[in-house]
């Protein structure tokens, strides 16, 4: 259990910008009046993690250490670092500022301290500034972009210019926003240098109980364009009301995700009208008649809660001031996070934190009993994480997604330790099917590689590597192997009813062929669903369709989708373990893997016995799987020899010739015709009648031409 | 009334409508009455003629059926031979032929052909039914 009494530490990070680290103080002597509870510090995140390069700024009155700390905000200077022993916290909380005196609520018209929209030069358009998700953001990652911008009092709807200075650094964890000074251009084109810009560096979810924010030289400072920039679908949707600045309340519209959130909100810098070296803070007021709401102030607050990662104390004092809890703060949200200091997208409400009987409200990072992890606490019921994952919601249904080819040991790898799915959700609530089909990867899909996703997470395996499996949009076929049936007597003998024709199909069983196939090629096509595994197959003879057929070729894996609770890993290596077995009982002799089995011994297996009795349709759902794998035709036919082994397949020409074979032809009578049999002959002559009679009969018995 | 006809040898069929004959010899012969023409006899003097077919006579052929020899007398028994005799009226008519040596239509079922009772099954070769599935299997997740 962390102690944080007396505990200052300092840890010296390098910053991507190169020289710079940050540091913060967090002993209580560098506090100003500032309880030590270092709620407002820093979060209960723990070395490695995000929150880790979370500044603080716990400046103080010390001359000394106030100055060190204002150095950080000299643009390009600054050494700062910033330490985390605090013990992990189920929660994240973004909360206003207060300054020196513990104003929270003083605001007042004039010179404030907004973050506005961002504003469009409407004289350089191309100089306005665009915000580009370099890469696809986690929750974790918002971009920050304030820029200060110094306007003439009474001139807020100056029109002013900034930079495009955000950027995303490689880390995903550690990006750096800058705003440079800047000349601003007033709307009816002039221009005017701002009396002062300032510059910081400001890291997501900055927030503290004091911020820092150096000018200098400034009458008025307006925080403009920022913008919130959130890739994820990941946040619940919050509604919050929020004060204007008469301090009537106003709602809101729920946090669309996707989107960039250009958002107003004062930086109230309480009680002084005119900025000076003090503190400032953030405020949640949201000054609607400076500039045009265009999404709930409140937007930041639950943004850099998003991502930020503190917890407060259900009370602290500045100046000697207790400040209402924070916990009693209906303007306040507290953003879950989980064991591993990541958010899950959740807010709750300040007010119902106290109502609330699964958050722990008893403890906090002032206690020296503090243990987030641990149950008990004022309010708590138990186990703070499992408490707060149960509470956990999906961030939204959406389509579902198919995947092929999803390495099974590797999905085993990624999934067995659910705690590092950040949503925190049981995982298996994102599976909808798990099947294996008896065909390659490549019937489906074409090529096409999409990262695998669960819940908004790219799956990596043991090695770190992202799970590669295929987005599945269609359909497979395959073709059926091309068989041409030859005759064997070449004819009537090769057809009904002296011989018969059938035909296998894997997965789909034994069918009769129609008698006129003797002597065709045929194909067919095989359909594949891979989302149900059903099978529809279309023979063919010559192109022709001869049969369709039904089949199905996925073995379904048994899997509770809803056991929720269950450790995924313990779920999924029965699911795989099941998987495997299934894959050894069809493809012998063994298999290790579900993908890429042989079928070198499965083709000595499928060496089908001639008299083999079919089985007649198909059996069920995957049952045809355990079946055979080649296409067979089965040819019945009369014998090709008789008892002494003499050929039977061509009939002899003496036959022919003493009997005949049927003709059933209208035929001008040749010589050289041979025996020819014609049951009622039309003879004419001047024969007596008896030899016409008899001719009549000699055809009858058949005449040789 | 004596005719003159030729005797010969055929080994033709008896139900052949084209006859060689060969070995052929004229004969002057004299017509026993009362005369069938369709088995007529004829007498020659003189023993017995080594041929079995006649033609000359009553524009006829005929199978020579008997030879009665009696007193130097032979006496030729014949039946005519109605196809080949008028083998200018079958050859060249159009005829619907039920059955036929050269042109018959194989795939019309012949219940004069006896077929044994036996069968036989045959599998197409295996080489040609070739695994076309199986050879490997993937996986299939859906994944909300």
């Amino acid at each position: 259990m962390a102690n944080y009494s007396n505990n200052y530490t300092t840890n010296t990070t390098n910053l991507v910008n190169g020289t710079e680290t940050y540091k913060v103080s967090r002993a209580v002597s560098a506090v100003n009046s500032e309880s030590m509870d270092n709620s407002c510090i820093y979060c209960g995140a723990e070395n490695g993690t995000v929150y880790d390069y979370f500044p603080t700024y716990e400046v103080n009155s010390d001359p000394a250490k106030k100055a060190a700390i204002d150095s950080l905000w000299t643009f390009g200077g600054g050494v700062f670092s910033f330490t985390s022993n605090a013990k992990e916290t189920p929660y994240n909380i973004c909360f206003a500022l207060v300054n020196d005196n513990g104003d929270l609520n003083d605001v007042g018209n004039g010179s404030v301290y907004q973050i506005g929209k961002q504003i469009y030069n409407k004289q350089n358009p191309e100089n306005t500034s665009h915000i580009s998700v370099l890469n696809p953001v986690d929750i974790r990652k918002v971009i920050f972009i304030p820029s200060f911008e110094g306007y003439a009092s009474g001139s807020p709807d100056a029109q002013l210019v900034t930079k495009d200075l955000a950027y995303l650094l490689d880390h995903p964890d550690n990006f750096w926003i800058t705003a440079v000074k800047m000349t601003s251009v007033m709307w009816d084109g002039s221009e005017y240098t701002v009396h002062d810009s300032l510059t910081e560096k400001i890291r997501p979810c900055i927030v503290g109980d004091d911020f820092f924010l150096p000018v200098s030289n400034i009458f008025s400072v307006h925080h403009f364009d920022t913008t919130f920039y959130n890739s994820q679908k990941q946040f619940t949707q919050a509604y919050y009301g929020v004060y204007d600045t008469d301090g009537m309340p106003m709602s809101f519209a729920p946090i669309q995700s996707n989107e960039s959130l250009a958002y107003n909100t004062e930086l109230s810098y309480g009680g002084m009208k005119t900025p000076n070296n003090n503190r400032y803070y953030y405020n949640y007021n949201d000054y609607t008649s400076k500039v045009q709401l265009t999404a709930p102030a409140r937007q930041i607050i639950k943004l850099l809660a998003y991502c930020g990662c503190y917890f407060a104390d259900n009370n602290y004092n500045i100046s000697g001031k207790t400040l209402s809890t924070m916990w009693n703060d209906e303007h306040i949200y507290l953003g879950e996070m989980n064991g591993n200091a990541r958010t899950t997208g959740n807010f709750i409400k300040g007010t119902d934190i106290l109502t609330s009987n699964t958050i722990n409200k008893g403890e906090f990072s002032s206690q020296t009993t503090f243990d987030p992890s641990g149950g008990g606490g004022g309010g708590g019921t138990g186990d703070e994480l499992t408490e707060m994952l149960s509470r956990g919601q999906f961030y939204g249904s959406g389509l579902t997604k198919y995947y092929v080819d999803v390495p099974a040991a590797k999905l085993q790898k990624a999934l067995g330790d659910w705690d590092n799915i950040e949503t925190g959700k049981d995982v298996l609530q994102n599976l909808l099917s798990y099947k294996i089909l008896c065909f390659p990867s490549t019937t489906f899909s074409n090529g096409m590689t999409d990262p695998f996703v669960i819940a908004g997470t790219e799956l990596k395996d043991e090695n770190n590597n992202t799970i590669t499996a295929k987005r599945l949009t269609s359909t497979g076929a395959v073709d059926l192997p091309r068989i041409t049936i030859t005759p064997t007597f070449n004819d009537f003998r090769d057809y009904a009813p002296y011989t018969k024709l059938q035909m296998f199909v894997p997965l789909c069983g034994w069918f009769d062929l129609p008698p006129w196939c003797m002597g065709r090629t045929i194909s067919g096509e095989m359909y594949i669903n891979p989302y149900s595994g059903t099978v529809r197959c279309l023979v063919r003879a010559d192109g022709n369709v001869v049969a369709e057929l039904g089949g199905n070729a996925a073995i379904d894996l048994p899997f509770n989708a809803t056991a929720v609770g269950m450790k995924s890993a313990a779920v999924l290596s029965n699911l795989i373990q099941t998987a495997g077995a299934v894959g050894r009982a069809i493809m012998l002799p063994t298999v290790n893997t579900l993908a890429g089995a042989g079928s070198a011994a499965l083709g000595a297996v499928c060496a089908m016995n001639a008299n083999y009795t079919e089985s007649k349709g198909t059996m069920g759902d995957g049952s045809n799987v355990y079946g055979l794998y080649h296409v067979f035709i089965k040819i019945t036919r009369p014998a090709t020899v008789d008892n002494t082994g003499n050929s039977l397949v061509t009939i002899p020409d003496q036959y022919c010739h003493d009997y005949g074979r049927p003709c059933n032809k209208q035929l001008k009578l040749a010589e050289g015709d041979g025996y020819t049999q014609i049951m009622d002959a039309n003879i004419t002559g001047s024969m007596t009648d008896r030899e016409k009679q008899m001719i009549i009969d000699g055809f009858r018995h058949g005449l040789i031409l | 009334m004596s005719i003159t006809v030729k005797t010969g040898k055929t080994n033709a069929e008896y139900f052949a409508v084209t006859k060689t004959v060969t070995n052929e010899l004229s004969h002057t012969v004299s017509i026993v009455y009362p005369c069938d023409i369709l088995n007529p006899t004829f007498s020659l003097k003189g023993g017995y003629i080594d041929a079995n077919y006649l033609t000359g006579a009553f524009g006829r052929k005929y199978w020579i059926t008997n030879q009665t020899i009696d007193k130097g007398i032979n006496y030729i028994h014949c039946t005519v031979d109605p196809w080949a005799s008028w083998s200018g009226n079958i050859y060249g008519t159009d005829q619907f032929v039920n059955r036929s040596e050269k042109h018959y239509n194989p795939m019309i079922p012949d219940d004069k052909y006896m077929i044994q009772n036996k069968t036989e099954t045959k599998m197409l070769p295996t080489s040609q039914g070739a695994d076309f599935i199986g050879t490997s299997w993937c996986t299939v997740m859906g994944v909300i």
